[in-house]
């Protein structure tokens, strides 16, 4: 290990300082079967300086800053990789839906395969901070892909709907974490159930109009305390957690000087699959007809939204489904298509505290 | 010890462990807040303030920072980032930069601090866990349970 150091690495130089280091030089260190003092030096770094190194990495790299020693895996626990979904950065894209296999294209572009068993069979409502809000066999629960933590929920009240999409107000290990999940049958009834950090049972809240299209997107903006949630149409409507109650709203392009309107929080950005050119990028074949849930990103101070989305297959699908897509051909009947899952997703590496429930 | 100079800037000495003493101006060694604290309380008027965590050599570089971020308020962003970048490219072996690490967090200096962290952070950047272990020759010693639990949380990165 001693010859290691010298031969194999020219960054690794004599030390420059006259303290106590000085005195082992590397020429020692080839006589010695003793570690280098450069050892005891990393263990010396106390742990906050340790983690405010491991704060600086994106999730790759923190994935192998994690698995150098003992010292620096425990000391990097605060660090998330938050720095690769700070401003400027696109969220990343994993693919599930055939067994536990699943592909992942980082915003860079460089695609890994990683074995996540959690998501087989499983289906996702919930995106963003790097953590997933999950449904698989009845139960309902936050997951982060990367660290494989998992954060249970009380038993989810419907389990059969035709349309469900969630969304949460900040990361569920934050104590004033809320979540929301929109429930619609085919008669486009809202069904909205609340989940505050703490409570023991979800609170369910009606919205009886049948204005309300397939919801396709869903955020929470802290400025109103509102969940927002955009249908497939031109139809808004927000839940104040604060008065417990809906207001729905009509969306408009381009507001006219007589029109009674607000700004919405954020941007809308629907088709995002295709923008970023995804089909190709993931090399997936015409028959794959993909679901995707979307996130909310902020890049450059600007809130943006990204869309469920169902792109249908362009040759070989026999689906009839009613969805929101950009296929304006029908398909041809009589083939097979694929059909896979899709999650926007922020590469960040979340961890729950040992002693939180 | 307190000196002033002609123009009335006063001046602080800073003593290193190892016994090596620095006249610096305040507005420099007020950049570690740490000493900052110490002048506010009047420790800097007995004499020299001591530094018992600091050997002469490391010292000697944070002053420089200080002085550096003291005096270029007026100046380019830029211009001072393509400073800190010399300046760690100087220190550019990890014990080096490791003690400066210490320094700066015993020392209370934030923006060297951060520097620090950034630099270490992208020599890792890139490296598998071996690579890193090589690199700065750090043990392994994870038990064999711990290493197949790191392993599987990481396989995917390393392909």
């Amino acid at each position: 290990m001693c010859d290691t150091y010298v031969g194999a690495d020219p960054s690794a130089k004599l030390p420059r300082y006259s303290d106590s280091l000085a005195s082992c030089s590397p020429l020692d260190r080839i006589d010695t079967n003793e570690l280098p003092r450069e050892i005891s030096r990393w263990t010396e770094l106390p742990c906050e300086l340790v983690s405010s190194i491991a704060s600086q990495l994106g999730i790759v790299d923190l994935l192998s800053f994690r698995g150098v020693c003992k010292h620096w895996n425990s000391a990097s626990f605060p660090a998330s990789a938050q720095v690769e979904s700070s401003s400027r950065r696109e969220p990343w894209f994993l693919i599930y839906g055939e067994g536990s296999q699943c592909r992942l294209l980082s915003e860079p572009g460089k695609e890994y395969t990683i074995n996540i068993p959690e998501l087989d069979g499983a289906a996702c409502l919930g995106s963003n901070t790097g953590w997933l809000l999950l449904l698989r066999e009845g139960s309902m629960y936050f997951f982060c892909p990367f660290s494989r933590a998992r954060i249970s929920l009380p038993e989810f009240p419907r389990l059969e709907f035709i349309n469900c999409l969630a969304s949460f107000s900040s990361p569920p290990t934050s104590t004033d974490c809320t979540v929301a999940v929109v429930c619609q049958n085919d008669s486009s009834e809202v069904e909205l159930f609340i989940l505050n950090r703490g409570d023991v049972a979800w609170t369910k809240h009606e919205y009886a109009k049948k204005d309300f299209k397939k919801v396709v997107c869903g955020t929470y903006h802290p400025g109103d305390k509102c969940f927002y949630f955009v249908d497939d149409d031109k139809g808004l409507i927000t839940f104040s957690t604060v008065r417990k109650d809906f207001t729905k709203y009509n969306i408009i392009w381009r507001p006219t000087e007589n029109s009674k309107s607000e700004e919405l929080p954020f941007y809308m950005r629907r088709g995002y699959f295709k923008e970023r050119n995804m089909r190709q990028r993931l090399n997936l074949g015409e028959d794959v007809t993909i679901s995707t849930c979307g996130t909310a990103v902020s890049i450059d101070g600007t809130n943006k939204i990204i869309f469920n989305e169902c792109i249908k297959a362009l040759v070989g699908s026999e689906s009839n489904n009613i969805v929101p897509n950009e296929s304006t051909n029908p398909p041809p009947e009589g083939s097979k298509s694929r059909s896979l899952n899709g999650i926007w997703i922020h590469p960040r590496f979340m961890q729950v505290q040992p002693d939180q429930s | 010890m307190s000196i002033t100079t002609e123009n009335n800037e006063k001046m602080i000495t800073l003593m290193s462990s190892d016994g090596e003493e620095f006249v610096v101006e305040e507005a420099v060694a007020a950049q570690s807040q740490t000493i900052k604290h110490l002048i506010e309380d009047g420790c800097s008027t007995e004499g020299s303030i001591p530094l018992p965590n600091v050997t002469g050599r490391v010292l000697s570089e944070v002053i420089q920072y200080c002085k550096k971020h003291s005096s270029s308020d007026d100046k380019e962003e830029k211009e001072l980032e393509a400073w800190d970048a010399e300046f760690v490219k100087a220190a550019d072996d990890h014990v080096a930069l490791t003690d400066l690490m210490m320094a700066a967090n015993f020392l209370d200096i934030k923006g060297l601090l951060d520097l620090v962290a950034q630099t270490l952070a992208n020599m890792i950047t890139g490296k598998s866990p071996e690579e890193v272990r090589r690199m700065w020759n750090i043990k392994n010693d994870f038990t064999p349970e711990e290493a197949e639990k790191v392993r599987k949380e990481n396989q995917w990165a390393f392909e």
